[in-house]
């Protein structure tokens, strides 16, 4: 029994010592890292710049360790960079073999090198590297292929736009946050493709994320669509309410005290719709927002004070009515929409 | 006796395996977390629309040394939509007269949401200018009860709540509302890291330079720190059974925090208790849902330093432990609950809670059994060798994954000093937090006061980062 409890004993020591050396491993080789980056990296960020100010020759990179460190520091520098410069650093990663080196990376076995290298080209945006974009939009791994969606919303032509669509709706209803940032790159770009998106009968996770996109876009020419999402689910419904609501849509007033007025609808759809009533601004939904001040939610209380106070004078003299007769709640909401 | 040392025995496999196996989960979802952040990433995800607004909640009371460079450094973190709420809990010294005239607050006409119950409002206060604050004065009622007053009045879809003397990195946010972000529907509660600020260099509401703490006391709580945060969270987060997420650094959608009723103000562990109830809400609904740590949004916050406030903030911890374990008996065992109620929950009885007595109880046993000749002096030294090399272990494994996650302290020197008090915890340290635990358990009939808190800027301890379970 001792001897058995002393091998134990042994082992653990040996498993001791092996977790120290693997803290002593790691430990120098992220010294190692930031040796080369103070070694380097004052000295690239020096010459990338001086380069892109367009008073000298462009950077070499060529000693060991200084082309990672030159990547991150020029990935760095394309998030933020725009028009010429952005331009002259693409075509200088290209000389450089940067774009070659992630296209053939896209096709490699580990994911992380995979996931590294989209990223890269993302960064780049570059229509050099559009047939290895879209060849990667079947990787196995998501963000490599939403990744790659994303990029190719940006250099890519419309014929590339049914197979993002495709990643965007494989990838919705397990990974949304992948597949949002795709609907969003082809909002921003090409916003046309997010009509079918939004189109009744699309499948649910897809629409509701093209309907958040395009509301948070302000994208008017979706207000149609928009409002017949209404009549959708009650999440939905809160989205293409605020949307219509940013865009200023007068024509879905009524839609939008339809949905206000309905008992049978949740509490943030019909807020929402009054926010939206508000932020619209008709005088025609005096009288929708005035009963919803009495509602027995006071959220949708408090959504109608605030919307009734930027609908001008006749939803003040509302707003001064309830405040004087209404029910407590509602006259304190309505007291506090009319100050300043 | 052979009755005792079989339950011993039993009890020390169960520990081994379950520590063993949380820490091999953690090293799996620590090495997806890497694998997935990149600093480009993280960015788009950012500045993308559909990163929520988030309402940054500050429970203070009596911080008038140090509240105005905390909202100040909160105002300017990397996210493009923070609102700061300040919540002034009837603070009895300059908290607020300093907010009104730092940032030039004038009181608002607001009236007061009905979501959640808590002490009365006094007044709400505005910026004059377009500052992005909303300060709340209310009656004293604990921080549980000044979290629901800033949840009722805030209004942006996650709330964040942020001890008054607590400093965030400034990408915390934006990695903590990662996961907010890649899946909206799901994610209902995330968590980041708390590291200890005692030994670092503060300016203006940031940590300029991190060392660690000079005091031995600080230092072992680093040590715990460590093997709670990349040992123990990140693999119950794997399992989705993360009991608890930090009060000092939390983040939630405000639509389930108001769903299942908010903090509740009858308990000192409000912030696991929270947690806890989350989980029993979405599994009760059969909800899809996560709650998540993610390893590097790092929240610095002070340790205490003497004896008599560790003393306090352990037995506080412990009573919490047990008033949550209380509340939520009906999820111990039940397969309903899944990992929370068949492997969290009893983990945390066994070993948080029964753990220190039986631990103290063995050593009086072992003590009695090597006067009476029971136990060879042999048998006693492979034992406590055994003991002692499976805490190392684990401090170790933790310590990899940290070293290979993201470690601020990155010289030589703090390696070895961290190896140090690793080794030395189990001579002391770790049988004195376990008497304090033990007299935690005892004080549960009594109940604690916000007031009671001695806070003083960032030179005292918070009370709420608790890194168990």
């Amino acid at each position: 029994m001792l001897q058995a409890l002393a091998d134990v004993v042994a082992c653990l020591a040996g498993l001791v010592g092996l977790l120290v050396l693997v803290l002593i491993a790691i430990r120098v080789a992220a010294l190692r890292r930031a040796t080369r980056a103070r070694r380097f990296g004052p000295a690239a960020a020096a010459s990338l710049g001086t380069y892109l100010a367009g008073s000298g020759a462009g950077p070499a990179p060529d000693r060991p360790g200084e082309r990672p460190l030159f990547q991150a520091i020029a990935q760095e520098a394309l998030a933020d960079l725009r028009g010429d410069d952005r331009d002259r650093l693409v075509a200088l990663m290209g000389q450089l073999g940067f774009t070659q080196d992630a296209m053939l990376h896209l096709k490699a076995r580990r994911t992380v090198t995979r996931r590294r290298a989209a990223e890269m080209l993302a960064c780049l945006a570059t229509p050099v590297a559009v047939p290895a974009v879209t060849d990667a939009l079947a990787d196995r791994d998501v963000l490599v292929r939403t990744t790659c969606a994303c990029t190719l919303a940006v250099t890519g032509t419309d014929d590339a736009v049914p197979a993002i669509v495709a990643v965007a709706q494989r990838d919705a209803p397990a990974t949304p946050g992948a597949a949002a940032s795709v609907v969003l790159a082809l909002a921003q770009n090409r916003p046309e493709a997010l009509a079918p998106l939004l189109a009744p009968g699309t499948p649910a996770a897809i629409r509701r994320i093209a309907i958040t996109i395009a509301a948070d876009l302000r994208l008017a020419q979706f207000a149609t669509l928009l409002q017949a999402a209404l009549a959708d689910t009650d999440d939905v419904a809160v989205n293409s309410a605020r949307g219509l609501g940013m865009i200023g849509e007068f024509p879905a007033v009524d839609a939008l005290a339809q949905v206000a007025a309905d008992d049978t609808r949740s509490a943030p759809a019909r807020a929402a719709a009054a926010d939206a009533l508000g932020a619209i601004g008709d005088p025609a939904s005096l009288q929708v927002l005035e009963r919803l001040l009495a509602a027995p939610d006071w959220s949708l209380q408090a959504a109608a004070a605030g919307a009734l106070a930027r609908l001008g004078e006749p939803g003040r003299t509302a707003l001064h009515r309830t405040a004087a007769s209404g029910p407590p709640e509602a006259a304190a909401l309505a007291g506090a929409a009319l100050k300043p | 006796m052979i009755v005792y040392v079989w339950f011993v025995c039993g009890f020390f496999l169960a520990f081994i395996a379950l520590n063993a196996t949380l820490l091999v989960l953690a090293s799996f979802e620590l090495r997806r977390y890497t694998a997935r952040l990149s600093s480009s990433a993280l960015r788009r995800a950012l500045r993308s629309p559909l990163a929520p607004p988030i309402a940054v909640l500050v429970p203070a009371y009596n911080e008038a040394s140090g509240i105005a460079d905390s909202v100040r450094s909160l105002l300017a973190l990397d996210y493009p939509r923070i609102d700061v709420v300040v919540i002034n809990d009837g603070s009895t010294d300059e908290t607020l007269p300093r907010l009104i005239e730092v940032f030039d607050l004038r009181p608002v006409p607001q009236p007061t949401p009905p979501f959640l119950p808590h002490r009365p409002v006094r007044a709400v206060y505005a910026p004059r200018s377009r500052l992005r604050l909303l300060v709340i004065d209310k009656e004293n009622g604990g921080k549980a009860d000044s979290l629901n007053a800033g949840i009722n009045f805030a209004t942006c879809p996650l709330v964040c709540s942020v001890d008054a003397d607590s400093i965030l990195e400034q990408d915390a946010l934006g990695k903590t509302a990662l996961p907010f972000i890649e899946d909206p529907e799901r994610t209902v509660a995330t968590g980041g890291m708390v590291r200890i600020a005692n030994g670092c260099q503060i300016d203006h509401g940031r940590v300029t330079e991190a060392h660690l703490p000079r005091s031995s006391f600080a230092m072992f709580q680093v040590i715990e720190y460590l093997r709670a945060f990349f040992g123990t969270r990140a693999g119950w987060t794997a399992i989705n059974a993360l009991l608890i997420v930090s009060g000092a650094f939390g983040m939630f959608r405000r639509d389930a925090v108001i769903a299942v009723g908010g903090y509740r103000t009858d308990t000192v562990g409000e912030d696991m208790e929270l947690v806890v109830r989350l989980h029993r809400t979405c599994r009760a609904a059969r909800r899809p849902y996560r709650i998540v740590y993610v390893a590097d949004p790092v929240c610095w916050t002070e340790a205490p330093e003497s004896a008599r406030i560790l003393r306090r903030q352990r037995r506080r911890w412990q009573r919490g432990s047990l008033e949550t374990l209380l509340f939520h008996r009906g999820m111990m065992l039940n397969p309903r609950y899944r990992g929370v109620g068949l492997i969290a929950l009893p983990a945390l009885l066994l070993f948080e809670i029964i753990g220190p007595v039986l631990e103290l109880s063995g050593y009086v046993v072992t003590a009695v059994g090597l006067l009476l000749g029971l136990i060879s002096p042999a048998a006693f030294l492979l034992f406590l060798a055994l003991a002692v090399l499976y805490g190392l272990i684990l401090t170790l494994g933790a310590a990899v994954l940290e070293e290979a996650t993201a470690n601020p302290h990155p010289a030589w020197s703090s390696l070895g000093r961290i190896l140090i008090y690793a080794v030395a915890e189990s001579f002391g340290y770790r049988q004195l937090g376990h008497l304090w635990r033990i007299e935690g358990l005892w004080q549960l009939v009594r109940k604690s006061e916000w007031g009671a808190m001695e806070r003083k800027g960032l030179s005292r301890p918070t009370t709420s980062a608790k890194p168990g379970s």
